[in-house]
C-alpha cells in the first residue's frame, strides 16, 4: 500500500507519456485535473494487487474516444465517477477502482475517481501501455468480459451497454462515443480482484512513476545511464528525414525515417496511433508490444506519433513490453500482425515467446 | 555465351524503362535465376537470384531487400500498377547493400519475371526441349541409320557415323576431312565453311574409340553448338548400345556355329537329328552340293589374335560374290558354298579365281586356302570341309608353294593328303631328325628344292640363289647326316614325302 499525491504527478506524467509509445493522448490537461483534485481531497491510497481484499470487485475507468476532442470540449465535472458509480452502487465498501489503460492521459483517470469517491486505487490495468482499441486488453485476451459497461458524456448522458464479445462492445462503443461528442467517460471490465490479479497488467502506475523519475530533467541526464536504469534499448539517434502518412481503411498508417549520422544508415519507424515497428538497415529490430519511443534529444521527452515532424533530432528507444503481453494467450492481440504488419514480434524477449 | 549482367538487363526490355531507385554499386552482378515473390516474409532465394516483386509496403520491401541481399540476390525489381513513393530509407538501404533496386511502372510482376527468365534461360530451355525430343525419338532407333536420321531432323545439321579411316557407316560423308581424335571427349572445328563436331564413341573398356559421330553445319552460334554437342552425347549412348549388341550377337553366333560344325564333322555317317536341328538354327542348308574352303594364316599360329578378322574375311568374300557360312575353327576358318547342282570344272575355276582375288585383297594377314571338291548333302559337307582343311595344309606363301590348294580331278592331292597321316608325319620327322636342328635349316630347304625341281642341282641353286657347287656340297652333307643315297629313286620318293609332311 502506498499513496499518490500532487507532488508525484510530474514523474507520473513523464512515465505515462513514455508508456504511451507515441500514443495515449496529451497528458497535461489530465495531470492538471489530477493536481486540482488531489490538492482538494488529499492523497490517494494505492493497493498492490496482492494487498487487495480477495472478495472485492474492481471496475476499470478511462476516457474513450479522442483526447483532442476532450481538449476542445472539456469535462463538466465528475463524469468518470458517475460512470464508475453506475456500475457499483450496490456494494460500495468492497469496490475498488483502476484505470483500464495505465499509460498516457488515462493513467490519471483512476486517480480522479479514487480521490473523488475516497476509495482505494488498485495498481492493475488492462494494457500497461497505450493501445488504440478497448478490446485490446489483457482481460479480453483471457476471455473476460468488458460488459456491462457505462459511458457518460460531458452533459451527464449515461449509457449502459451489456453485450457478449469485447469486439462487439468496441464497435458499439465507437458509434456511441461519436454521438456523445467524440469522447466519453468509460467504466467497465468490472472484475473480481482475483481475476484482475491473474489476468491484468500489474504495477503500471509504479512503473510509470519509476520511469518518470529516471527521466527527470537534470543537468547530467544521459541516455545511456537512463536506459541502463530502466532496461531500455537505444536503437539509434539521429535526425528525422521524412514523415509519411498514408490513408488506409480504418486508421492512418505512417512511416518515419531517421538518418543515423555515424554511418548514414536510416531507421524506419512504422506508426499508427503509436510507434509499432522499427526496421534498421532492412532488419526489424523492435516491435509492439515493446514500448517504442522517439525522445526529443534536447528535452528527453517523448514525441507523439501524431506530432512527429521532419527535422527534429530524436533518440529511438525501445522499452520492454509489459510482461503480461508476452504470455501465449495475449501476444496475438498486440503483436505486429494485430496491426496489419506481416511480421512476428521482434524484441528483447522475442525468443522467450512461444509461437 | 556470356550471361547478361544487371547493367545489360537494365538496357533492354522489359527493364529498359525501369527507374533505378538505389544500389547502383551492384550493377555488374550477373543474375543466374529469376524468382517472383508475392510476399517478403520467409523468402528463400538462390545465390545470384533476380527477384521480382509486386506492389509491397515499404517496410516489407526493406525487409525483403535485406533478406535477399544476405542470400546473394543481385537485383530486385518492383512492379507496380500505380506510381509508388518510396522513402529515402529504402533507397539508402539499397545503396548500402549495393543491391540494385529498380521500379517498373504499370507492369505485371509475373509477366516481367517470365520475360526475364526467358532472357536468362532461353537457350537452355531450347536445348532441354531439343534433347528431350531426341531422347524420345531415339527410343525406337535400333541401328545407326535411324539414329543419324533423328539427329539430322531434330538438329537440322548433317550427321554421320564414321568408322576407322573415315569409313562412313551411316549418314552421308562429311564434306571436310576430319581428323579422327583417339582421345575422349568431343572436338569441334570452326572454319570458313562453318562448324563441325566430332564425338568419339568407345564400346569396350580400355579400348580406344572405334566409332565417331560427326555433325556438320554452316556457321552457328555457341548456344546451338552446345546443343549439338549435347545431342551427340545423347546419341552416342544409342550408338554404343547398338555396337555392343552387335558384338555380343556375333560372339554368340560364332561360338555356336563353331560348336555345331565341330559336332557335324565329328559325327559318323548317320547324323543325329539334334545336330541337323542345330545346323538349321545356324542358318545352314545341308541339302545340295557343297564346296568347302579352309582358310588359315600361313605364317602364324596365333589364331586368337586373328579372330578380329572374321568379319573382314566375310565381307571380302561377299564382296566377291562368295556367299556362305564362315565358321571359326581351331586353326583357321571353314567356309562353304551350297548349290542345287554339282559345280562343274568351270565353276570350280571361277571359284578359285575369286578366292585368289580375295586372298590378294586381305593384305593385313597372309591367308592361304584349301578348296575341297563339291560333295552332296550333310555327309558331303563334312567330307568337302575335311578335304579342304587337309589341302590347306599344303598351301603356303613361300616360293614353291601355292596359296590355294584345291582337289584336282585326278585326285593326286587327295592321295598325298591321304599319305599325310599322323603316323606318316611322325615317321617323316624321325627320318629327317638330323636335319631339323635350327642350324641345318639351309639343308632342309636345299633338299626340298632339289627334289621339287626334278633332282636338278642347277635348278635348285637358281631357286635358292646360291652357287651350284654349294648345292652339291650340301647334298653330300645331307646324305652323310641321314646315311642315305639320293641317287636311289625310292630314297628320293621317301625323302620327298617326308619333306612335304614333316
Amino acid at each position: 500500500m502506498w499513496t499518490i499525491d500532487a507532488a508525484s504527478l510530474p514523474d507520473l506524467e513523464r512515465g505515462a507519456s513514455l508508456l504511451g509509445s507515441g500514443g495515449g493522448g496529451q497528458t497535461p490537461m489530465f495531470r492538471m485535473l489530477a493536481e486540482l483534485t488531489l490538492t482538494k481531497r488529499g492523497p490517494v491510497t494505492v493497493l498492490e494487487p496482492d494487498d487487495a481484499p480477495t472478495g472485492a470487485m474492481v471496475t476499470h475507468v478511462g476516457l474513450v474516444g479522442s483526447i483532442t476532442a476532450f481538449a476542445e470540449k472539456p469535462m463538466g465535472g465528475a463524469e468518470f465517477s458517475s460512470a464508475f458509480r453506475d456500475l457499483s452502487t450496490i456494494r460500495t465498501d468492497l469496490d475498488l477502482v483502476a484505470g483500464y489503460e495505465g499509460a498516457g492521459a488515462n493513467a490519471f483517470t483512476g486517480i480522479l475517481v479514487a480521490a473523488e469517491l475516497g476509495i482505494p486505487l488498485l495498481d492493475v490495468d488492462g494494457m500497461g501501455r497505450a493501445l488504440p482499441r478497448l478490446d485490446q486488453t489483457a482481460y479480453a485476451a483471457a476471455g473476460l468480459s468488458m460488459s456491462p459497461f457505462t459511458l457518460v458524456d460531458s452533459t451527464g448522458n449515461t449509457t449502459r451497454i451489456d453485450t457478449g464479445s469485447c469486439a462487439e462492445a468496441e464497435r458499439l462503443l465507437r458509434a456511441i462515443t461519436a454521438q456523445m461528442g467524440g469522447w466519453a467517460a468509460f467504466a467497465g471490465y468490472r472484475l473480481p480482484v482475483r481475476e484482475a490479479r491473474r489476468r491484468g497488467v500489474r504495477g503500471s502506475l509504479r512503473r510509470a512513476l519509476e520511469l518518470g523519475a529516471a527521466f527527470r530533467p537534470r543537468a547530467d541526464l544521459g541516455l545511456a545511464r537512463v536506459l541502463a536504469e530502466t532496461g531500455g534499448r537505444r536503437l539509434g539517434s539521429g535526425r528525422i528525414v521524412e514523415v509519411q502518412w498514408r490513408r488506409s481503411a480504418n486508421v492512418g498508417r505512417g512511416s518515419v525515417t531517421v538518418r543515423i549520422p555515424e554511418d548514414g544508415r536510416h531507421l524506419r519507424v512504422e506508426m499508427q496511433s503509436e510507434f509499432l515497428l522499427v526496421i534498421d538497415d532492412g532488419v526489424p529490430v523492435a516491435s509492439t508490444p515493446d514500448v517504442i519511443c522517439l525522445l526529443d534529444q534536447r528535452t528527453m521527452l517523448p514525441v507523439q506519433a501524431e506530432g512527429v515532424t521532419a527535422g527534429s533530432e530524436v533518440h529511438v528507444v525501445a522499452l520492454a513490453a509489459p510482461a503480461r503481453w508476452l504470455e501465449p494467450d495475449a501476444l496475438a492481440l498486440v503483436c505486429p500482425r494485430a496491426f496489419g504488419y506481416s511480421i512476428d514480434y521482434v524484441g528483447d524477449h522475442a525468443g522467450d515467446v512461444e509461437p | 555465351m556470356t550471361p547478361p549482367s544487371v547493367r545489360n538487363l537494365l538496357a533492354e526490355p522489359p527493364l529498359a524503362d525501369a527507374q533505378i531507385l538505389g544500389g547502383s554499386g551492384g550493377l555488374d552482378g550477373v543474375p543466374r535465376d529469376v524468382v517472383a515473390l508475392s510476399d517478403g516474409s520467409d523468402v528463400k532465394v538462390a545465390r545470384g537470384a533476380l527477384v521480382v516483386v509486386g506492389p509491397m509496403e515499404g517496410y516489407l520491401l526493406e525487409i525483403l531487400l535485406r533478406r535477399v541481399h544476405d542470400q546473394g540476390a543481385c537485383l530486385v525489381v518492383s512492379c507496380t500498377k500505380q506510381p509508388a513513393r518510396h522513402l529515402s530509407s529504402t533507397r539508402v538501404l539499397a545503396d548500402r547493400l549495393r543491391l540494385p533496386f529498380v521500379l517498373v511502372q504499370d507492369a505485371d510482376p509475373l509477366t516481367v519475371a517470365g520475360r526475364l527468365w526467358l532472357r536468362l534461360h532461353g537457350a537452355q530451355a531450347e536445348q532441354g526441349t531439343t534433347l528431350a525430343q531426341i531422347a524420345r525419338r531415339l527410343r525406337g532407333s535400333v541401328d545407326p541409320s535411324s539414329v543419324i536420321r533423328v539427329l539430322n531432323r531434330e538438329l537440322n545439321v548433317d550427321c554421320a557415323l564414321l568408322g576407322a579411316e573415315n569409313a562412313v557407316l551411316a549418314g552421308t560423308a562429311p564434306t571436310r576431312q576430319l581428323p579422327l581424335p583417339a582421345r575422349e571427349g568431343p572436338s569441334t572445328v570452326r572454319d570458313a565453311s562453318g562448324y563441325a563436331c566430332l564425338f568419339p564413341i568407345r564400346v569396350g573398356h580400355r579400348e580406344p574409340p572405334r566409332l565417331w559421330l560427326t555433325a556438320e553445319s554452316g556457321e552457328i552460334g555457341d548456344g546451338r553448338a552446345a546443343t549439338v554437342e549435347a545431342a551427340l552425347a545423347v546419341a552416342s549412348y544409342a550408338i554404343a548400345a547398338w555396337a555392343a549388341t552387335e558384338r555380343l550377337e556375333s560372339d554368340r553366333d560364332s561360338t555356336f556355329q563353331s560348336t555345331v560344325l565341330a559336332e557335324l564333322l565329328a559325327a559318323g555317317p548317320e547324323l543325329p537329328a539334334q545336330i541337323l536341328a542345330q545346323a538349321v538354327a545356324a542358318g545352314w542348308h545341308l541339302e545340295g552340293w557343297h564346296t568347302g574352303v579352309h582358310f588359315r594364316v600361313s605364317d602364324s599360329t596365333d589364331l586368337e589374335g586373328h579372330r578380329a578378322y572374321t568379319s573382314d574375311i566375310g565381307r571380302t568374300l561377299a564382296a566377291h560374290g562368295l556367299v556362305g557360312p564362315l565358321v571359326e575353327r581351331g586353326d583357321g576358318w571353314s567356309f562353304w558354298m551350297t548349290e542345287a547342282r554339282e559345280t562343274g570344272p568351270d565353276g570350280v575355276r571361277e571359284l578359285l579365281a575369286r578366292l585368289d582375288r580375295v586372298l590378294s585383297q586381305m593384305t593385313e594377314i597372309r591367308l592361304v586356302a584349301g578348296v575341297g571338291s563339291p560333295r552332296l548333302g550333310a555327309r558331303g559337307l563334312a567330307e568337302t570341309l575335311t578335304e579342304a582343311r587337309e589341302l590347306g595344309r599344303f598351301a603356303g606363301t613361300t616360293r614353291g608353294r601355292q596359296r590355294i590348294e584345291h582337289a584336282d580331278e585326278m585326285g593326286i592331292r587327295r592321295l598325298l593328303a591321304a599319305a599325310a597321316s599322323q603316323d606318316v608325319r611322325a615317321r617323316s620327322r624321325r627320318l629327317l631328325a638330323p636335319l631339323l636342328a635350327p642350324e641345318n635349316a639351309d639343308l632342309v630347304r636345299t633338299l626340298e628344292a632339289y627334289l621339287d625341281l626334278e633332282s636338278s642341282a642347277s635348278s635348285a641353286s637358281a631357286r635358292l640363289g646360291v652357287h651350284r657347287n654349294t648345292v652339291v656340297k650340301r647334298l653330300a652333307r645331307i646324305e652323310d647326316l641321314l646315311g642315305v643315297n639320293l641317287a636311289d629313286p625310292e630314297v628320293r620318293l621317301a625323302m620327298h614325302i617326308a619333306c612335304r609332311t614333316r
